[in-house]
């Protein structure tokens, strides 16, 4: 008997026995779903947690102060700083020279005032760094991000495309122009600021990701910004630094600790959520395996059950597994025949689950994220790209494969039936 | 927060103002630039800052100016202080604008002298020095404003009943002029203007000649009864790119 032969025969007999094949394989998919489910929530919780803490900046990001570290700065995930210490273009090639790390960024940040062409100022925080760098960790949604030394172009936030053009794409505020006015504080107690104000067009809409920036510049503008509203008064920090910060991407989030510790040995402060970071992963592996635990369980009472099924049809067949092997049939033809059958029920139970397993997903996501917003924490929901591709392959081969050792006894019994037993009824 | 991120946020808070107000998702075409300028600084006070209007930042007429007559890449310095008078503007301003080398500025105060009690005469002398040291700095075009008639300003009426509802007397720096007094004060101010505009070659914007803007259009005078809304800082923008324009006397419809 052919492997085809043995499919056909497979086949056949499923049909018969529709309603238990349906079962059986809903059986599988209930656990297939459970362990697609679990799998998603836990791979996203743990990608929310690294952006949320990494405050909008790369996995494994430093950022880096214009100050001097104090001595316990390596046992905090904070800037804790002894006094400035300027950061210019040797610093910069110091740090990139530093093992572990595979990128470095200098930036300054303003505060500002952004009025959009349509109406409806409102405060935004205007990032600069070199735009010509490669590697810049930006996700650009429409246009392109500004050319490196234009004075009158500028990126935005989908914030912006959310107030100038409200239910609009990216793509509408290419080409909007927008005025934004840079505050200084003058007078003790302060009065009404003065302010410096640039026009610029919107040639470019980037992801929020990039240090939560609202506007992206080149470096020129908010450096001209900083000369114009002055150093905050921070002794902590050098004024006079030719960049206000650093922020310098490791290859990894392994090499964070490493990497801090030689920016200590340069003498600057750094920031990374590493000790937060590393007790939340930890926490979080936990629960992975919890949901590994209660996976496995779903998917030994689907294969149990599987087994429970094909041992019924092993007793309903033994007329025909006697005709078979009257007819020719070796016992391995037999135990062919029950595997396939084994493998085609793990196989639909396993796609039906990966499908439910995701929309199940979708759905605790939407719900944890309305609580989670009740509680004022701002994630993104789950969507499709959130559930790993690895998860929905071991959700349909783990199915596959545990309804196939599950179908092994139930098949080596039907094979091994002595045709003289399984025609003795006739 | 620190303490000057919170100075920050608050400072930004200020010149956003009030508004929780949806823009109109349409974009209006850039403005021809009427002028080649690089760098604009407006000396003033309240109302160079936009006091009265919804978002002050956006709407007071000197950003009003700078969005709708000069070039994109124009940087705009908006120096006013709330409360300036010439003499205190000599002490404030005036530095922080020569530093930034400006080709276009723009001078608007009188109306706080007026209601100090500054005479005339020592208006004139400061608003000379004022504009000399500009105008010996090399600034290309100096536009200067004079009064407008402020008997007309609810404001002003109600320093005649001051139990009357409605806005609070603005002239609470010294004796109340009666109105024609008021009048000939505004006459000898925009005078003086007239005379240090011509010595120091500037341009005149004549705010005055408008006439009583409070009584023709209410709309454009805030609540407070003293500083103009959005739509009456648009007048005094157009009022100023008439004047770049060597227009002559702004006339609104």
């Amino acid at each position: 008997m052919s492997w085809l032969d043995a499919l056909g025969l497979a086949l056949t007999s499923i049909r018969r026995r529709r309603a238990r094949t349906a079962l059986t394989a809903l059986g599988v998919a209930l656990g297939s779903a459970l362990l697609v489910a679990l799998g998603s929530v836990g791979s996203a919780a743990e990608s929310r947690a690294v952006e949320h803490l990494g405050q909008g900046l790369p996995v494994g990001a430093i950022k880096v102060a214009p100050a001097r570290p104090a001595f316990l700065q390596l046992n905090s995930d904070e800037f804790e700083t002894r006094g400035a210490h300027a950061i210019d273009a040797g610093t910069i090639t110091r740090v990139k020279a530093l093992p572990g790390v595979s990128g470095v960024l200098p930036v300054q940040a303003a505060p500002v005032l952004a009025v959009p062409s349509t109406g409806g100022s409102y405060s935004a925080v205007m990032l600069g760094t070199d735009l010509g760098a490669g590697g810049l960790p930006v996700t650009v949604l429409a246009g392109r991000l500004p050319t490196p030394s234009s004075a009158t172009e500028v990126a935005v936030a989908p914030s912006y495309v959310t107030r100038a053009h409200p239910g609009g794409s990216p793509a509408d505020a290419l080409g909007d122009r927008l005025a934004v006015a840079e505050p200084k504080v003058v007078g003790a107690p302060p009065g009404a600021p003065m302010v410096r104000w640039f026009q610029a067009v919107v040639v470019g809409v980037i992801s929020e990701q990039f240090a939560q920036a609202d506007l992206l510049v080149p470096l020129g503008q908010t450096q001209a910004a900083h000369a114009w509203q002055g150093v905050q008064q921070d002794g902590s920090y050098d004024p006079d630094s030719p960049y206000q910060q650093l922020i310098v991407v490791t290859s990894g989030l392994d090499q964070v600790h490493r990497v801090r510790a030689e920016l200590y040995d340069l003498g600057y402060a750094s920031a990374a959520p590493e000790h937060v970071l590393g007790a939340v992963l930890r926490y979080l592996h936990v629960v992975d395996i919890v949901i590994a635990g209660i996976g496995g369980v779903a998917i030994l009472i689907s294969a149990l059950n599987v087994a429970n099924a094909l041992l019924a049809a092993v007793r309903e067949r033994r007329r025909e597994i006697g005709v078979l092997k009257s007819i020719g049939a070796e016992d391995g033809d037999v135990l062919r025949w029950f595997l396939l059958e084994a493998g085609l029920i793990g196989l639909v139970g396993g796609v039906a689950g990966a499908v439910a397993g995701t929309l199940m997903a979708i759905l605790i996501g939407v719900k944890v994220v309305d609580y989670l917003t009740s509680q004022g924490l701002v994630l993104d929901p789950i969507q499709l790209s959130d559930v790993p591709f690895g998860v929905l392959f071991a959700g349909i081969a783990g199915s596959v494969l545990v309804s196939l050792v599950a179908g092994v006894l139930p098949a080596l019994r039907a094979a091994r039936l002595p045709m003289r037993e399984t025609v003795g009824g006739l | 927060m620190t303490r000057a991120g919170a100075a920050a946020a608050a400072v930004l808070a200020l010149l956003a103002g009030c508004s929780g107000q949806a823009p109109q998702a349409t974009r209006t075409p850039a403005p021809a630039p009427i002028v080649e300028a690089r760098i604009y600084v407006a000396i003033g006070a309240s109302e160079t800052l936009g006091v009265g209007a919804q978002e002050p930042a956006s709407q007071a007429w000197s950003t009003v100016l700078y969005r709708t007559a000069l070039p994109q890449p124009a940087v705009f310095y908006n120096l006013g202080e709330v409360g300036a008078t010439v003499d205190r503007a000599l002490q404030d301003e005036l530095p922080a604008a020569l530093a930034e080398h400006p080709d276009l500025v723009t001078v608007w105060l009188n109306t706080n002298d007026l209601i100090h009690g500054v005479s005339p005469t020592a208006y004139q002398a400061d608003l000379d020095r004022l504009l000399s040291a500009l105008a010996g700095a090399g600034v290309a075009r100096l536009l200067v404003a004079n009064t407008p008639v402020l008997s007309d300003l609810p404001a002003y009426r109600a320093c005649a009943d001051p139990h009357a509802a409605g806005p609070s007397c603005a002239f609470t720096a010294g004796p109340v002029p009666a109105p024609a007094e008021l009048d000939r004060l505004v006459e000898a101010y925009n005078s003086a203007i007239a005379q240090v505009v011509a010595r120091n070659h500037a341009v005149l914007v004549d705010l005055h000649c408008q006439g009583g803007t409070a009584t023709q259009h209410p709309a454009w005078v805030s609540a407070d009864g003293f500083h103009p809304t959005a739509e009456g800082y648009a007048q005094i923008a157009r009022a100023f790119r008439a004047a770049l324009l060597g227009s002559g006397c702004y006339r609104p419809d």
